[in-house]
């Protein structure tokens, strides 16, 4: 079975939109999930769910959101470097609501909608 | 005061090894929990004597605690007026049997069927539920268990506010004293969630500690490396009396709730407000309630979970709330060592805390080796310290937002 | 103590007037079988409730079950009649505590994870349990579990900051609620108090522990079968010189609570004849002054007889010149909402009739629990 990118997309948005209770023209790929959509931390586990329903796979632990940083508990340097890292990927994302020096309780924000969709393209392709 | 708790056989067994720093997380044994990402708990172990009635475990625990806590208390050897003794109780999770719930619903949907089959639940539930069935059915009972037992005929009622549940109780315990509405109040908390739908349910949360390795090391509160709490089950309860009454029948006394206060973060359900309001408010509230001064507080039992958020956001509250004092104040986390008793938390570690202000003794946050740079007040690590305590609070925080903070005082002090 | 504001859902109607008007007109919904195979009692649900219409932030309904909605709505109600509706002006001295027996475990979810096996008893065999749970529940089931989350969640929606408690004695629950509401205020812990019960009543493992405990059988003074309700009945309370200083209109005045315990096997009679005493006592008035008793009457012989045993006793003599306001035949029996329900109905009533001043509420726990309300208009002499 093939999905393709289009597919794939549509999908996490409609997921997102309707655990984080959006219409799903609200969501944007770059939107993050904490500071656009309103997620607290149960929704990151509520939408894991609903996406291994939409999907038909499981999804172990945090790992979606582990890939946005590439680390469950990373270091201070390592944050600086994973911070570094997504400046790179995501420039559309609006820097300026982050603090000059993220710290590890900012990491959170970095999630967005896109982070999702790259984790499942991985996962599926 | 009496205690059911992890790795003790009594209220002395648990405060010396609360003072030695000694953990009572192991394995689970109870039942298989191979199939669980957290394999381990603290237990408690158990010699059923329930009289013949068949109780759930936490109404056994609860009847326990109850009974030690009367013996310990004297009430029973004076005068008493029955109808003004109530009963209030921290209850309202898990006392449901595990067969009569999950048997029944596994039958409502054989293979092949897409709907929820009423007859073949109930076929099934009629088949194989056991006495008390209403009981378990609302966790609420407790109280009313022991008010028949110890024939108590004054208000008997259960609060539950989840994690915050035990503290909240004694404070309601106070407040009925105080109003009038009992002369002496049988007050404390039950629970275990060890058991197969209770850990799952926890383990679905990402909320537990997964270091089943090195089971002691797991429940590490304000440590860097600390990755989720542990599951303690118990109960605590006292015996909380009109100051006046208490003296003239010349009880010994532990040491007095000065102040209790209660507030709702009314934020999110799972996420602590950032700057930790509820938390703050109710501490403010009950150190008002005490007429204390927060540089007056000499020892802080913290909520102290081992959960990330937490940990770092109670360190946050009591910075905010003790003030230029923080870092001067010893501040430990019972959890550390017998994992969290969550319904019945606050009331343990309030008894751990009336401990403390009586022997002025401070047990250890065990595990405490690198502490969270975001959690650096004195969260006494090694060993316990020998110190007057004349003044201490006590805390628990709930999902859900609601707080509950109590003020002790020792006797005389 | 002032009620300034009610709120309720009940299977007659969403909201106070659409309950009322049901209840006056006759009508309202036929009992159905309820979600327990051959068992003899029924079930009055709620009808035609959007929970959307009433949460202020919608996310959080998949967090909440169906009494903890019940809730919200009547809580916001309760609010909005007490002329509250809208941010509130002080939130950390507005509290909240709810009386409910207990949550709803979601058997149909939990059935729906465990489908296809077949023999119950693999239930038991904890691994394969586990895995089941672990793999196909939804993560929040917890946290939708949690009885004490229909008190958290009324705070966040309505951003309540106070005291916050939610009390479960079984189906006294609702009127002890009111009880330590009037006590917060008393102390001094809150201004404001929204409190009340709320409770579903159609799930199966309620069906299924009370027809073990012989709770349904048919009893002669009665006919039909046992009926359950759901709903939630709430309260706003505040001290009666602030609501007057604010302009508020006021209901009742609350001005007597009572509560004991049964230690014998009377079913809870004594406890009831004690509680009404003790609110009498604290109305500063006796049995001779009541114009009308509201009972949370559970259409069942043994806590029914008990109940109404023991206000025989507190009234000495009068209970049969008092009118009883039994409303549980006609909502259903909603368990720890009942006290709650019953009460903002007999506050309306004793505001809807000419000639009633003071009311008496009772009711009474599974376990042999009671408590007892004292209300009067405002303006009545004690």
């Amino acid at each position: 079975m093939t999905i393709s990118h289009d597919e794939i997309r549509e999908k996490v948005i409609a997921t997102v939109a309707e655990a984080l209770d959006h219409r799903p023209e609200e969501v944007g790929l770059h939107s993050s999930l904490i500071d656009d959509l309103g997620a607290e931390s149960i929704d990151f586990l509520d939408i894991a769910f609903r996406l291994e329903s939409a999907f038909g796979i499981e999804i172990p632990d945090d790992e979606i959101w582990v890939g946005a940083v590439g680390k469950k508990n990373p270091g201070p340097e390592e944050i600086d470097a994973a911070v570094a890292a997504l400046r790179e990927r995501m420039p559309d994302y609006r820097w300026d609501r982050l603090p000059p020096k993220p710290g590890r309780t900012d990491l959170p924000r970095l999630i967005t909608v896109q982070t999702v969709v790259d984790y499942l393209e991985r996962r599926l392709a | 005061m009496a205690v059911v708790a992890p790795g003790a056989a009594d209220l002395p067994s648990l405060w010396r090894n609360l003072v030695e720093g000694r953990s009572a997380v192991g394995p689970i044994t109870r039942f298989d929990a191979a199939a669980y990402p957290t394999r381990i708990a603290a237990e408690v172990e158990e010699r059923v004597e329930d009289g013949g009635v068949r109780l759930d475990r936490i109404s056994r625990f609860a009847l326990s605690a109850a009974n030690g806590a009367v013996l310990d208390s004297g009430l029973l050897r004076g005068p008493l007026d029955p109808r003004r003794v109530g009963v209030l109780a921290a209850t309202g999770l898990g006392c449901y049997d595990h067969e009569e719930v999950f048997a029944s619903c596994a039958a409502a949907r054989p293979a092949g069927s897409e709907t929820f089959d009423r007859e073949a639940f109930a076929r099934t539930f009629r088949a194989v539920v056991k006495e008390r069935a209403p009981e378990r059915r609302t966790p609420g009972s407790v109280p009313a268990l022991l008010a028949r037992h110890f024939r108590f005929s004054g208000p008997a009622m259960a609060v539950m506010t989840a994690c915050a549940a035990g503290t909240q109780a004694i404070g309601d315990a106070t407040r009925w004293i105080r109003m009038g509405r009992a002369d002496a109040v049988l007050v404390g908390g039950a629970d275990s969630e060890i058991y197969p739908m209770g850990l799952a349910s926890f383990c679905l949360l990402g909320a537990l500690s997964r270091r089943n390795g090195a089971p002691g090391e797991a429940s590490r509160p304000f440590d860097a490396g600390r990755d989720g709490f542990v599951l303690g089950e118990g109960a605590g309860f006292l015996v909380l009396e009109e100051r006046e009454r208490a003296l003239e029948r010349g009880a010994r006394v532990w040491a007095e709730v000065a102040g209790f206060g209660s507030a709702d973060d009314a934020y999110r359900v799972t996420d602590p407000h950032p700057e930790g309001r509820g938390a703050i408010a109710a501490m403010r509230r009950a150190a008002v309630d005490a007429g204390i001064a927060p540089e007056e507080v000499a020892y802080v039992n913290a909520h102290g979970t081992s959960t990330v958020a937490n940990d770092r956001i109670e360190t946050t509250a009591l910075r905010a709330f003790l003030g230029a004092a923080a870092p001067a104040v010893p501040i430990s986390s019972t959890k550390s060592m017998i994992g969290h008793l969550t319904v019945a938390a606050g009331a343990v570690e309030a008894i751990v805390t009336a401990m403390t202000v009586h022997e002025g003794l401070i047990h250890p946050t065990a595990n405490l080796e690198h502490p969270d740079p975001e959690c650096d007040l004195d969260y006494v690590p090694g060993c316990a310290r020998r110190r007057a305590v004349p003044v201490a609070l006590s805390s628990s925080f709930a999902f859900g937002g609601q707080c509950a903070s109590l003020v002790l005082r020792a006797h005389g002090g | 103590m002032a009620v300034t504001g009610l709120g309720l859902v009940s299977p007659l109607g969403i909201g106070v007037e659409a309950t009322w008007r049901t209840l006056s007109e006759g009508g309202g919904p036929a009992p159905s079988a309820g979600p327990y195979g051959g068992s003899r009692a029924e079930v009055r649900e709620v009808a035609g409730f959007d929970p959307r219409a009433h949460f202020a932030i919608p996310k959080a309904l998949k967090l909440t079950d169906r009494r903890t909605r019940f809730a919200v709505a009547a809580a916001r109600e309760a609010l909005a009649d007490a002329g509250l509706a809208g941010p509130l002006a002080e939130p950390a001295r507005v509290g909240v505590v709810i009386g409910s027996s207990g949550s709803d475990l979601m058997a149909e979810e939990i059935a729906g994870v465990l489908r296809g096996e077949g023999s119950p008893g693999s239930v038991q065999e904890i691994p394969w349990f586990a895995s089941r749970m672990l793999a196909g529940l939804n993560p929040l089931w917890l946290l939708i579990n949690l009885p004490n989350m229909v008190s958290a969640h009324v705070a966040i929606q309505v951003g309540a900051q106070g005291p916050n408690t939610t009390v479960m004695t079984d189906w006294v629950a609702g009127l002890q609620a009111v009880g330590e509401g009037c006590a917060w205020i008393e102390s001094g812990e809150a201004d404001l108090v929204v409190t009340g019960g709320a409770e579903t009543a159609s799930l199966p493992f309620v069906f299924g522990a009370y027809e073990a405990a012989g709770l349904f059988e048919a009893f002669p003074e009665r006919e039909g079968p046992f009926v359950f309700g759901e709903g939630a009945g709430m309260l706003l309370l505040e001290e009666a010189g602030r609501a007057e200083r604010r302009g508020a209109r006021v209901h009742a005045l609350i001005d007597g609570y009572g509560a004991a315990g049964s230690v014998s096997d009377d079913g809870g009679r004594d406890a009831v004849e004690v509680a009404v005493l003790e609110a009498l006592e604290a109305a500063g008035t006796g049995p001779g002054e009541v114009d009308a008793v509201g009972l949370a009457s559970v259409l069942s012989r043994r806590p029914y007889g008990a109940e109404r045993d023991g206000l025989a006793r507190a009234l000495a003599g009068r209970e049969r010149e008092i009118p009883l306001h039994a409303y549980s035949p006609r909502t259903g029996f909603a368990l720890g909402a009942s006290g709650a329900i019953d009460l903002v109905l007999l506050v309306k009533s004793l505001a809807a009739q000419a000639g009633a001043g003071r009311a008496l509420c009772t009711s009474i726990g599974y376990s042999g629990q009671a408590a007892s309300v004292a209300v009067r208009r405002q303006g009545e002499t004690p």
